[in-house]
């Protein structure tokens, strides 16, 4: 093979054994990489309803066929495993020095399992790989541990790393990289953290193996001139997602209040403008020439790494209207290896919960020191912050009063940065991601403006197919970055071209689509395996908050969600999905796309339908 | 006076984040904002909140904003 490496590296940490297994080609042609070897693996090695902090679950870290070669913004790694948050397929994207060195090193994915008894981090360089004592490591920040390993193990290399937050096993625990490179929503760096593995240090030194390298320069030097000369480049270097801040303002799909309301009124003091301001330098993935990672100097005089949704959750979603103390919040999530998105929502939901007297503590709206605090307490597991590390659907079962309407989640995953009470395709896109509510697979909401929001027409589910089609499945799968296609109009096509080039092996978007389908009803499958059957579309619907309470304030007040007719969409969704009106994949789908050997296993315990 | 809005990147097309024009009679779009040629098919155009393109005309009093495709965080 070519493009891929054809290598997996296992790391069993109870046993310290190590082992480096050729996979088959099939597998390769069938799910690409990244999010497609993950969720492959997942249903092929975890024990059905494997407890996710187990020894038996596993964690896995994928790479595609594109990763780690000159071209644009393949600098990028999926991480994956059962979620402790959701209970379900979880799995996040970081950009990281790490992605481009693992495949140097020859692998296209670690599959890490096991418990290990003491703290160790796994050292692999090319074909050694060890396990080293972590013991000096085990407690520190994410950045004190990466600054550490990289005193002992050089500079040139690439480190994934957990914090206190992974440590304690907060539920939406996540992997950080290069200090402000997170990724692993639902709770990936807990997972990390129950088994006792502070970090994985990859330095490759070897050549990704590519079919027609010449050809790959070539275009590789010819898509970076054309992300270059796009219009809207310089303004991109200068704000990148940041821009957003204003983008959803101005359309009241700002989450505010704990996705009460779609405007800020402090909006002006933390967008991309506001950033400007105190920006001090620009970093990112490597591999990438419009790199966002906004690096300011926040209200304690230390650079945090600031984007779009961070930057939302922990400021218009808690009432924090500075941008510079919205950086030292974003920071310590970083350094405590704990999510941005997450962390603002629960902070958001305990806010709403004071305010309604459904705890004893007095939380307010905008009170930067105290959600400092809880970001602490919640990475420490200490006082409340042992609560709000569960995740906000178990706080809401936890303090019930009919809070479980404002828990603004579904499957369990906390709500990304987008409020939905006047965007029903994006809505649709939150309920059916594949991991939870995250924008990652469908970021409807432009095209959903562009033809008129307030429809529930067929084209919305198209469109939520279609990008799920591109984003959630072609680019997890090869793995790059999905920003050069719609920020700057980089055409897909060339992402066809590159493939051709790495693999040899010539594939049209159909065909990566189909790829895309069949992974998506692969991590059904999980899911409701997973769920043992306890599945229904409940499961894809978003907090009865977007359809019960409308929006108060800015131009769209009154608005909020059509239940009938949102549901109407759900269904179409299904329908074109090849899914029966419970979410559950038909026989048919599943034979379709080659995953006919999920049917004995889900028929024990849901009835699939022909 | 209508009222143009520009967000994002836009807004160095029309000299700054907004602007005010009179329109003394219906205008396309298009012949007072110039955009590059990579620009159509990135953008959305709402002229009082509604679906526009850079061919819709405007009159006085119309608020139209101009805003990038964008995908998210």
């Amino acid at each position: 093979m070519k493009g891929w490496t054809g290598k997996f590296l296992r790391v069993d940490v109870s046993e310290r054994r190590c082992k480096v297994e050729n996979y088959d080609e099939n597998l390769a042609l069938n799910f690409i990489g990244g999010r497609g070897f993950a969720v492959k693996l997942l249903w092929d090695e975890l024990p059905i309803g494997v407890e996710p902090f187990s020894p038996q679950n596993k964690l896995i870290f994928a790479a595609g066929p594109l990763t780690g070669l000159p071209i644009a913004s393949s600098g990028k790694m999926v991480v994956a495993s059962k979620s402790p948050l959701t209970g379900g397929y979880g799995d996040g994207n970081v950009g990281t020095m790490a992605s481009v060195h693992m495949r140097r090193a020859g692998y296209d994915a670690l599959i890490l399992e096991g418990v290990s008894e003491k703290p160790v981090y796994i050292y692999v360089e090319d074909d050694k790989v060890e396990i080293r004592n972590a013991s000096d490591l085990w407690g520190l920040s994410t950045f004190e541990a990466e600054r550490k390993l990289r005193e002992n193990v050089g500079s040139d290399c690439g480190i994934l790393v957990i914090g206190p937050g992974g440590e304690n096993l907060v539920k939406f625990a996540t992997i950080i990289s290069q200090e402000g490179r997170s990724g692993g929503r639902p709770g990936m760096g807990a997972v990390m953290g129950s088994k006792k593995v502070k970090a994985v240090v990859f330095k490759g030194t070897g050549e990704i193996p590519v079919a027609d390298m010449d050809e790959l320069m070539k275009l590789g030097r010819m898509g970076y001139e054309s992300i270059r000369k796009a219009s809207g480049y310089d303004f991109w270097i200068r704000q990148g997602t940041m821009m957003t801040v204003e983008w959803c303002q101005e359309n009241s799909t700002l989450p505010t209040y704990n996705f009460r309301e779609g405007v800020f009124d402090f909006a002006e003091n933390v967008n991309g403008y506001a950033m400007e301001k105190v920006k001090i330098k620009r970093r990112g993935c490597p591999y990438c020439n419009m790199q966002c990672g906004n690096v300011i100097e926040d209200a304690e005089g230390r650079s945090s790494e600031l984007d779009y949704e961070n930057v939302t959750m922990l400021s218009s979603n808690i009432g924090v209207g500075d941008i510079r103390k919205v950086g030292v919040l974003n920071r310590i999530c970083d350094e405590m290896g704990i999510d941005t998105i997450s962390s603002g929502n629960v902070i958001g939901f305990i806010m709403e919960a004071s305010e309604k007297g459904l705890v004893n503590e007095k939380i307010e709206w905008g009170d930067f020191e105290k959600a400092k605090e809880l970001l602490y307490d919640i990475s420490y597991r200490r006082g409340i912050g042992n609560l709000l590390a569960e995740g906000v659907r178990k706080i809401s079962r936890k303090l019930g009063e009919g809070s479980e309407r404002w828990a603004m989640h579904v499957k369990g995953l906390e709500i990304s940065a987008y409020d939905c009470h006047a965007a029903p395709g994006m809505a649709l896109a939150f309920g059916t991601s594949p991991i939870g509510a995250h924008h990652k697979d469908a970021w409807v909401i432009s095209w959903e403006i562009s033809i008129g929001r307030f429809k529930y027409d067929d084209i919305k589910v198209d469109k939520v197919l279609e990008f799920q089609r591109i984003r959630g499945g072609m680019f997890e799968s090869l793995v790059t970055c999905r920003l050069p296609w719609i920020e700057l109009g980089f055409n897909l096509d060339w992402y066809v071209k590159f493939f051709k080039a790495a693999t040899g092996v010539n594939l049209s978007l159909k065909d990566f689509f189909e790829v895309g389908d069949r992974i998506y009803s692969l991590i059904r499958a999980f899911w409701i395996r997973e769920y043992k059957g306890d599945w229904n579309r409940e499961m894809d619907t978003p907090p009865t908050r977007w359809f019960e309470e409308p929006l108060t304030k800015g131009p769209l007040a009154g608005k909020k969600l059509d239940k009938k007719l949102w549901n109407e969409l759900l269904s179409k969704y299904y329908e074109r999905r090849g899914w029966d009106e419970r979410g559950v994949p038909r026989k048919s789908t599943l034979k379709k796309f080659g995953l006919d050997f999920t049917i004995p296993i889900l028929e024990k315990y849901v009835k699939l339908e022909e | 006076m209508a009222f143009i809005r520009a967000l994002g990147y836009l807004a160095e097309y029309i000299g700054g984040r907004s602007m005010k024009i009179r329109v003394d009679k219906p205008v396309k779009i298009r012949d007072i904002i110039k955009l590059p040629l990579d620009l159509e098919g990135r953008i959305i155009i709402l002229v009082d909140g509604q679906p526009s393109t850079l061919d819709s005309l405007i009159v006085d009093s119309d608020r139209i904003v101009l805003m990038p495709i964008i995908s998210g965080g």
